[in-house]
C-alpha cells in the first residue's frame, strides 16, 4: 500500500487561501480517520509559527505537517491547485505563490526521514514537476506518486 | 577534530532530520565528514557553545557566536551550493 491514496487527493480544485485549502483537506482527513478532531487547529497553528513553503521552480511547493500525536494513520495528501495561493515561506517573512501542497501525516509507522528526502529531492526535480502538472487523472496521479515516493515501512 | 554542525526546525519531526541527512550525504559525496546533530529549536542556545555552525530552518531573530547557515537552501536545492561551500570551509577550517 502506498502512501498516497485515491481518496486524498485533489486535482485542479480552487481555493480562497491556507486557511480554506486546509479545512477542505481536514474535512476528508478526518472523516476517513487519519486524524484527529483537533488536526485543523494545529496545522494552522504551525504554520502561522513555522511556515513551510517551499520557493521551487516552475511553481512553489508547501509541506504542511503536525507532531505526529494528530496523525492516527499515516498518509501525504496531495493537492494541485487551478490558482497559486499565498503562503508563508519556510524560515522567513516572505510569501511564495503555492501551487502544489503534499501535506504530511507521518507518524512512528513509517520510516518518514527517508520518505521526506524522498520527496525533497523529488520536486527539486524538472521531470517530476512537469508529470505532477500535467497528469490528469487521479487514479494516474495516485499511481505516479506512489511509483515515485516510496515510504518504508517500521515493523 | 571533527566539525559539528547542529540543524533544528519547529517540531523535530521531519524536516530538521531530512535537512541533516542531506547535508550528511552532500558532504559525503565531496569526500567529508562532519557530525550533524538535530536539536530541538527550544535548545538551540546550548548547543551552540559546542557547534560550528548552526543549520536553521526557521527564522533567526537572534544573533549567535557561530556561523548560521540557510538550511531551507537544501529543501529546494536553490543556493544549495553556496551553502555547501560554506560548510565545506568550515571543515577545512578545523
Amino acid at each position: 500500500m502506498g502512501i498516497f491514496k485515491k481518496e486524498l487527493m485533489s486535482l485542479d480544485i480552487k481555493s480562497k487561501g491556507q486557511e480554506d485549502i486546509i479545512g477542505h483537506m481536514y474535512n476528508k482527513l478526518y472523516h476517513l480517520g487519519y486524524v484527529t478532531e483537533d488536526y485543523k487547529e494545529a496545522i494552522l497553528s504551525r504554520e502561522k509559527e513555522f511556515p513551510t513553503g517551499l520557493p521551487t521552480d516552475p511553481a512553489a511547493v508547501a509541506i504542511p505537517h503536525v507532531d505526529s500525536k494528530y496523525i492516527c494513520k499515516p498518509f501525504i495528501y496531495f493537492v494541485r491547485l487551478n490558482e497559486p495561493i499565498n503562503w508563508y515561506e519556510m524560515g522567513s517573512d516572505n510569501t511564495v505563490n503555492v501551487k502544489y501542497i503534499f501535506a504530511l501525516g507521518f507518524n512512528d509507522e513509517i520510516n518518514h526521514i527517508s520518505g521526506l528526502q524522498n520527496l525533497i529531492d523529488k520536486v527539486q526535480n524538472e521531470v517530476f514537476m512537469q508529470e505532477i502538472s500535467t497528469i490528469s487523472s487521479i487514479v494516474d496521479m495516485t499511481e505516479f506518486l506512489n511509483n515515485e515516493i516510496v515510504m518504508e515501512e517500521i515493523k | 577534530m571533527s566539525a559539528k554542525f547542529i540543524v533544528a526546525c519547529g517540531s523535530g519531526v521531519a524536516t530538521s532530520q531530512t535537512v541533516a541527512s542531506k547535508v550528511k550525504r552532500l558532504l559525503k559525496e565531496k569526500g567529508y565528514d562532519a557530525e550533524i546533530e538535530v536539536v530541538d529549536l527550544k535548545s538551540v542556545d546550548r548547543y551552540i557553545d559546542n557547534s560550528d555552525a548552526y543549520i536553521a530552518i526557521t527564522k533567526v531573530n537572534k544573533t549567535y557566536p557561530i556561523p548560521i547557515i540557510n538550511g531551507i537552501s537544501f529543501l529546494t536545492g536553490m543556493g544549495q551550493e553556496k551553502e555547501l561551500k560554506k560548510l565545506i570551509d568550515i571543515i577545512e577550517s578545523k
